[in-house]
């Protein structure tokens, strides 16, 4: 699981350490809290190949683990995870005769901002537009994994499943105070992440 | 395969007019999808295993370490023994006898404080510890030397020497892969082995020995019993000992594969792989042309077959060298594919 020290990686260096003492807890909340993210977000650059997915997130995940000792918390324990699988999802390719992804993600193209802009002003649009509606969902999918998982579900819960602030709390087993405080926490972490996954866009703002 | 296409988000939609912008977006993506079970389990088994291995890796070399200068060490105070014969005695803490190599389930350790602790990959267990699987635990241990020694589930056991330990419930089994003997000490009878792999199982009606390979000795209270490859002794409580022949494989051995520690397969000959296979399954591992035996030592294997148990990774192994094998008996042929 990936804890809310977002800053510090406080909690993440505390994951890694109980990891190479061998706590197989600390091995499950690792794997739960990552998994699903790294799977995400190979996914999104293998074409949406799923078996290709889980290879790569495998292959990655498993030289992560023979790699720990070497995590020093300069970045988060997601991000860290993400350049293995950015090198073996480069890999992949590689071993199949491909030139890298077809589809350019969002991250990586200097055009996002007046893509995100235009969104609004597309309708159901052409291929072009679909694929453009794809690419900011999985930047945002990315965005919300990179964030403490509390902090993902609670948007999620909130913008995607129309949750009440009370529903809220009760799922996160706070009072409504607190699950209003987490919520406009969560909503300014997932602002700073997408803006560094996507330093053009201005669309999200405060 | 890609059950991704089946996504609730509904991308080509107009999107929804929000006035905060992360609620648009959030909104846009739609609900994450979750990943497919199946997958996620495949992944973690693998994943786990990697770690596993890792973390036995680590401990080990630590603990060679440790050894030096624990054998530094114990120089050092001899000399400052003869030098300084009224020091004050120190004492010294626990030695280490073992160290995990593969847990399944609940797995715990308790020393001297009394507080039960669980046991991890690549734990040491101490002298005088006690060590214990759960109903639903299995445990693989290394010995220095070499010896593999596995508990089965429901099992305790305590260190009582660096080479014995006494068997309170539940199973062992014992692979010395040529290293030191070791002995079993139960309620009933102390089994000694000589160079062998065996399983000692305590009740409270006895004890039962069965030997895979070599020979132990079960002695009892007043005299003591042999028992080679391939037999099955029964020290009663009242002293009655019974005997009969068991299979070198199958069934009997199940849970011994179970909880095998993995084969480090990237780098080693194939001659040795199947060399283990034959050592963890109880299969005698023949070549269908004889010939072909000498030639095994300079096939060199790559990859990993970490966390397969030794029949699926013999047949995962094989095809990659042109080979596959059947089963003749008590024998796997392995023959040319090609």
């Amino acid at each position: 699981m990936k804890t809310e020290g977002f800053d510090t990686h406080e909690g993440d260096r505390d994951l890694v350490r109980r990891m190479l003492a061998g706590e197989e807890d600390a091995f499950r909340h690792f794997f739960e809290g990552h998994f699903p993210g790294l799977y995400r977000f190979a996914l999104a650059r293998l074409g949406h190949d799923a078996d290709a997915a889980e290879e790569v997130a495998q292959s990655a995940l498993c030289k992560v683990v023979r790699k720990l000792h070497t995590y020093r918390g300069e970045a988060s324990l997601f991000t860290w995870v993400c350049t293995f699988c950015r090198w073996e999802i480069s890999a992949w390719h590689a071993q199949r005769g491909r030139r890298g992804v077809t589809v350019e993600l969002v991250e990586e193209s200097a055009e996002v901002r007046g893509a995100l802009e235009s969104l609004s002003a597309l309708g159901m649009g052409g291929p072009r537009e679909r694929l453009l509606r794809q690419e900011v969902a999985d930047l945002v999918r990315l965005t919300l994994d990179q964030l403490p998982s509390r902090y993902g579900d609670a948007l999620e819960w909130k913008y995607v499943e129309g949750l009440s602030v009370k529903e809220i709390a009760v799922r996160l087993g706070v009072g409504p105070k607190a699950a209003e405080s987490l919520l406009t926490r969560a909503r300014q972490a997932f602002r700073d992440a997408f803006a560094t996954l996507s330093p053009n866009l201005e669309g999200v703002q405060a | 395969m890609n059950e991704h296409e089946e996504r609730s988000v509904d991308l080509g939609g107009p999107p929804t007019v929000d006035s905060d912008p992360v609620a648009q977006l959030v909104r846009l993506a739609g609900a994450r999808p979750p990943v497919p079970a199946e997958r996620a389990a495949r992944v973690q088994e693998r994943v786990q295993a990697a770690w596993s291995a890792g973390v036995a890796d680590r401990q080990r070399a630590r603990w060679t370490r440790w050894g030096v200068g624990l054998a530094a060490a114990a120089a050092l105070a001899l000399v400052a023994g003869l030098t300084w014969q009224r020091a004050e005695r120190v004492v010294p803490p626990p030695a280490p006898v073992a160290s995990v190599e593969r847990v399944s389930g609940a797995a715990t350790i308790t020393g001297a404080d009394g507080i039960a602790q669980p046991l991890g990959p690549g734990a040491l267990v101490v002298l005088g510890a006690a060590v214990a699987t759960g109903g639903d635990g299995r445990l693989a241990l290394r010995l220095p030397g070499g010896p593999s020694l596995r508990l089965d589930v429901g099992t305790q056991l305590r260190f009582v020497a660096p080479a014995a330990l006494a068997l309170e419930r539940g199973a062992v089994y014992v692979d010395s892969q040529g290293g030191p003997s070791l002995v079993v000490d139960t309620p009933w009878g102390k089994v000694e082995e000589r160079g062998t792999q065996f399983e000692v199982r305590v009740a409270t009606a006895g004890v039962r020995v069965r030997v895979r390979e070599g020979e132990v000795e079960l002695a009892g209270p007043r005299r003591a019993w042999q028992a080679a490859a391939g037999a099955e002794l029964t020290l009663a409580a009242d002293g009655r000992l019974s005997r009969r022949p068991v299979a070198l494989h199958g069934e009997a051995w199940d849970w011994v594969q179970e909880i095998a520690p993995s084969y480090r397969l990237e780098g080693r000959p194939l001659g040795d792989f199947l060399g283990w296979v034959g050592r963890e399954t109880g299969w005698r591992v023949a070549w269908a042309d004889p010939a072909r035996a000498a030639g095994a030592a300079e096939v060199v294997l790559h990859g990993s077959v970490e966390g397969l148990p030794p029949d699926q990774a013999l047949a995962a192994v094989l095809p990659t060298c042109g080979l596959a094998s059947r089963r003749d008996g008590d024998t796997v042929v392995v023959f040319d594919s090609r």
